[in-house]
């Protein structure tokens, strides 16, 4: 029943209405006073020093592959907890396994260290 | 004719949630400083209006006037939309929450919820997924280091501890056996509350969620006395104030889902169906005032102590939460 | 008794040839050395184990425009084994240089810089000689005699079309754009003023640090050397702005001894008393301010309800709360008034529950713990080769304090410990601070309860104008009172130099007399300058976090910094 959806939308449009008209409304409404110095990126009274977008350290693609791999788990865990008490301990039993296989792999990263930070 | 009912129905549902809500963000503003000021021995706003009670809208009138500043070098399109994600995403949380039991008005019965879905949880946590992007995309686009840093801190922390957020409230889903919000309310009706039997998936999630709205003691994408305000350094005027609304709007809503999944929604003593929602505002409104409190009494963690928390500890304890929880549940 | 006669000495064996002069002035023994031996007899100093200079308390440098050789650079030593300070000294002329003593004391890396910046000696084989509190590509060196005092002496100014290249020198990269070079500072929220630190960062690990400062550089020697002994004091306040009174002490005490006189008991009691309340003041300050960096906001109003009541205090007694300027050559400018006593009894009485209270919030909490303990670790024997001194001495377990070791003001007639750390961390200089708090109250209270009766002047016609009263009834007094007034006090030919444990840490006054009623020399100390310098050793490798938890433990004020 995608009717049911509908309300949704409503308060998703009425909060994008309210964004953009808040923004367009101070966008009019505020001065405009712009200078070279102004626009320059706040770094603490100084000049920036180099690039600012380069390149980023491996360590936080670390974290976006280890949050790929147990948000999967937690989609897949989901489902399996609506129906826990119907699939009873077959289900359990299924489901630490599977758990198990995914905790080993988060030992290994564990010990290997990418967890840490300094 | 049904059809045109229900529309009506969800048409003023909106219009009162979201008039509701954003009186509740701006109160909470002054809120949080009246009571931060009263932790700290001081007064807090006492200037415009009776006990301050202006401020807020004073705050509303000030940030439509001030001058908004866009960095040369920052990419425009992102750094405009970075803000309206970060509020829509917060308030479009607020469609699946039951606010109270069902009421009767003009012999219709009505849901006190925007929409009753099946799938209310997974819902939420998507949203809040999308709520990052705001804060992610704010700190990047504007093209200054501080802001990269936050924007990388935020990014790290919050899918760190999304998993961690994910798997502390599973033992409640193992309980109720559905993922929509209403019933797993109904399911905790006579004093059943799922805090009395999941209490320390209870603590993980007000941790994770705590995280998760970036407050202290996990503010790490702001972190004013580090990165000096980190993600949003760059914003002005409304755009500013818009990340300051759906931060406080965030707020308000982990801790109503909180009190949704947790702390029996709605369901109380002595008042009636009709004023069941009291409750959850009760309930609700004790959550936000511990969240205020604790911001005036902890220190701020470290960045690399807030990541080894989230996966070093919470992890393995939800993950632990869930395996007990699963065999008492099997063998009782 | 262990006589420091034996240093020069022992000198003499091992260099026969170097020793140029050995004076005496106010028990300050002074040698003046070749400028070629400065280094191997730095070196001598520092590694004979009967002598054991390992302390480097200070360098300055002199300028003589008349002289063959044109600058002297002083060296001011300290032995910890022995309790003695020496005073070294070498003549370098204009196109000379000076070799280096950084490979013997690190504490010499800075204080070097700023002899070459403020004097344009340059030094041999030092590893950084760059100007450090003018900018680079400045035009003159401001402490040589004919540097132009007034800003119409300059000439028309022009501003350069091209600035200077003032990136920094932080080392070549290596692997690409793997580090970001980051500015913290000046405009940051937790450098605790226009601190300036260039980070280079590798994510958020701190790779390299570099400091900058001197946006705040007011030329106070400078100044100072153009005004009279009384005119400088105001200047003192203005250093540490957040402890005035201990400011006056220091410079007020290198004025006494250059002149020589003694200061009734009374004046000095109220003088410690006065002290050690601008150290409460000082130590709540830097309590506030560093909890707050580590976003714990509460703490800061807390103490500061309490340094409220300390500043009450000090204005009812000085009339000022941030710049007193109270001290006087001699004593005080005004006994103590009415009803005071009872105010800092109330105060004292109140005070260590209060204590108590910041400690339920952070000394056990969990998230305070994690945050300061094993962080920034400096190790006893580096902190004396920088030459750090105060709670940041202290806190790596060096049982050492000014008060002791040399006690001015009768500090030797108080009771009082000095509190210690272990490691080193900052954690540890957290606990010292908060000790010396409760150490600071004890002492006002005996301060309070035996305060002995008399004078608060020594009213010795030398330093002191004569009572009021008595200018408006005698010719002489008044003559007396319009002279001093007027021309200043004049001690006789000599230097000397003088300290006092600030609260930041050793605050020192190099004075330095021609018989005139302005000092030829005017050199300052300061703790913070030294204790900075530590800084980015202690913040390599940890991250961007820990940076303002080092800063916010070292406790440093721009004031006194960039003078």
């Amino acid at each position: 029943m995608l009717i049911k959806y509908v309300p949704v939308l409503f308060l998703l449009v009425f909060a994008i209405f309210f964004a953009v008209f808040a923004v367009f409304f101070s966008h009019i409404l505020g001065p405009k006073r712009v200078n070279p110095v102004k626009a320059a990126p706040y770094e603490c009274g100084m000049i920036t020093l180099g690039p600012t977008h380069q390149t980023i350290p491996i360590k936080y693609y670390i974290i976006a592959m280890l949050f790929l791999i147990f948000d999967l788990e937690v989609i897949f865990l989901y489902p399996w907890a609506v129906v826990f008490r119907k699939l009873g301990l077959f289900g359990f039993v299924e489901m630490m396994i599977f758990i198990f296989v995914l905790l080993v792999g988060f030992i290994y990263v564990w010990k290997k260290g990418a967890l840490e930070w300094e | 004719m049904e059809l045109v009912y229900f529309l009506i129905e969800a048409a003023v549902k909106v219009v009162a949630v979201f008039s509701v809500l954003m009186l509740v963000v701006a109160y909470l503003t002054l809120a949080e400083r009246k009571i931060l000021g009263h932790i700290q021995v001081r007064y807090g706003p006492n200037r415009v209006g009776p006990f301050g009670l202006f401020q807020p809208i004073a705050d509303g009138i000030k940030v439509f006037f001030k001058e908004e500043v866009i960095p040369a070098k920052a990419d425009k399109p992102l750094f405009v939309i970075a803000p309206m994600i970060s509020i829509v995403a917060a308030l479009s949380l607020f469609a699946v929450i039951p606010f109270g039991d069902k009421i009767e008005i003009f012999g219709r019965t009505v849901t006190l919820t925007i929409a009753d879905l099946d799938i209310g949880l997974l819902y939420i946590f998507g949203i809040a997924s999308l709520g990052e992007y705001g804060i992610v995309l704010g700190g990047w686009s504007g093209y200054n280091k501080y802001g990269l840093i936050g924007a990388l801190r935020a990014a790290a922390q919050m899918i760190s501890y999304e998993v961690a957020l994910g798997l502390s409230v599973m033992g409640v889903l193992m309980i109720s056996g559905t993922l929509n919000l209403v019933e797993i309310v109904h399911k905790q009706a006579g004093g059943h509350w799922n805090v009395l039997y999941q209490p320390f998936a209870f603590i993980f999630y007000l941790v994770c969620a705590l995280a998760e709205i970036n407050r202290t003691p996990f503010d790490m994408p702001e972190a004013d006395a580090e990165l000096a305000c980190g993600f949003n350094i760059e914003y002005s005027s409304m755009k500013f104030a818009l990340f300051f609304m759906g931060e406080y709007a965030h707020l308000i809503a982990v801790c109503a889902i909180a009190t949704t999944l947790f702390l029996g929604g709605w369901h109380g003593p002595f008042l009636p169906p009709s004023l069941s929602w009291i409750w959850f505002v009760v309930k609700t409104g004790i959550l936000v005032y511990f969240c205020i409190w604790e911001r005036g009494t902890f220190p701020r963690l470290r960045y690399d102590q807030i990541m080894k928390l989230g996966w070093k500890v919470l992890l393995p304890l939800a993950l632990a939460n869930i395996f007990f929880t699963g065999l008492i549940m099997v063998l009782v | 008794m262990w006589d420091l006669e034996v240093a020069p000495k022992k000198l003499k064996e091992q260099f026969p040839d170097a020793i140029l002069d050995v004076s005496s002035f106010q028990g300050e023994m002074t040698i003046v050395v070749k400028k070629e031996d400065i280094l191997p007899i730095c070196r001598f100093f520092y590694d004979d184990p009967d002598l054991a200079f390992d302390y480097l308390t200070d360098i300055c440098g002199v300028d003589y425009p008349g002289r063959e050789k044109r600058f002297e650079v002083v060296y001011h030593l300290y032995s910890m084994k022995r309790n003695k300070r020496l005073r070294i000294k070498a003549s370098v002329g204009e196109a000379e240089a000076i070799s280096t003593v950084e490979s013997v004391w690190k504490a010499a890396n800075w204080l070097e810089r700023e002899v070459y910046d403020m004097l344009g000696v340059s030094f041999d084989g030092h590893s950084d000689l760059r100007r450090i509190l003018t900018w680079e590509g400045y035009d003159g060196h401001p402490l040589r005699k004919d540097f132009p005092l007034r800003g119409e002496d300059f000439g028309h100014y022009e501003i350069p079309t091209e600035l200077p290249d003032v990136v920094p020198t932080l080392p070549d990269e290596v692997e690409g754009e793997r580090y970001m070079t980051l500015n913290m500072g000046p405009q940051h929220p937790a450098t605790h003023g226009v601190l300036r630190l260039v980070l280079r960062l590798d994510g958020e690990v701190i790779a390299d640090a570099v400091p900058y400062m001197g946006h705040l550089h007011r030329g106070v020697e400078k100044l100072a050397e153009n005004m009279t002994y009384h005119q400088a004091l105001v200047l003192t306040d203005r250093l540490d702005y957040t402890a005035g009174i201990s400011n006056n002490l220091a410079y007020i005490l290198a004025v006494e001894k250059l002149v020589g006189i003694e200061v009734p008991k009374r004046a000095q009691y109220i003088r410690v008393m006065l002290a050690e309340m601008q150290r409460l003041a000082a130590h709540l300050l830097w309590l506030a301010t560093h909890a707050l960096d580590m976003g714990a906001m509460t703490v800061l109003f807390y103490t500061f309800r309490e340094r409220e009541t300390v500043l009450d205090i000090l204005e009812h007694v000085t009339g000022a709360r941030l710049t007193p300027s109270f001290l006087r050559v001699g004593g005080l400018a005004a006994d103590l008034p009415d009803g005071i006593e009872e105010k800092i009894k109330a105060f004292l009485d109140d005070f260590p529950r209060r204590i108590h209270e910041y400690e339920t919030l952070l000394t056990k909490n969990i998230i305070w713990l994690k945050r300061t303990k094993d962080v920034g670790i400096i190790s006893a024997e580096e902190v004396i080769n920088w030459g750090l001194t105060g709670p940041v001495l202290r806190g790596s377990g060096v049982k050492w304090d000014v008060r002791k070791a040399f006690p001015y003001s009768s500090y030797d007639e108080f009771d009082f410990e000095i509190p210690i750390g272990e490691k080193g961390d900052v954690y540890d200089r957290y606990m010292v601070r908060l000790e010396e708090m409760r150490q600071s109250a004890r002492i006002i209270r005996q301060a309070l309860d035996r305060l002995p009766d008399g004078e608060v002047n020594c009213y010795d016609p030398k330093v002191a104008p004569p009572e009021k009263e008595l200018v408006g009834k005698e010719i002489n007094a008044l003559i007396r009172h319009f002279k001093l007034m007027s021309e200043g006090i004049s001690p006789p030919p000599g230097e000397v130099y003088a300290s006092t444990e600030n609260p930041k840490g050793e605050l020192g006054w190099y004075l330095m007399s021609d018989g005139s009623n302005h000092p030829y020399r005017y050199h300052i100390r300061t703790p913070s300058f030294v204790n900075l310098a530590a800084l980015p050793e202690m913040i390599k490798g940890h991250l961007v976090a820990d940076v303002v938890a080092v800063i916010g433990s070292i406790d440093i004020v721009l004031g006194e910094i960039d003078r």
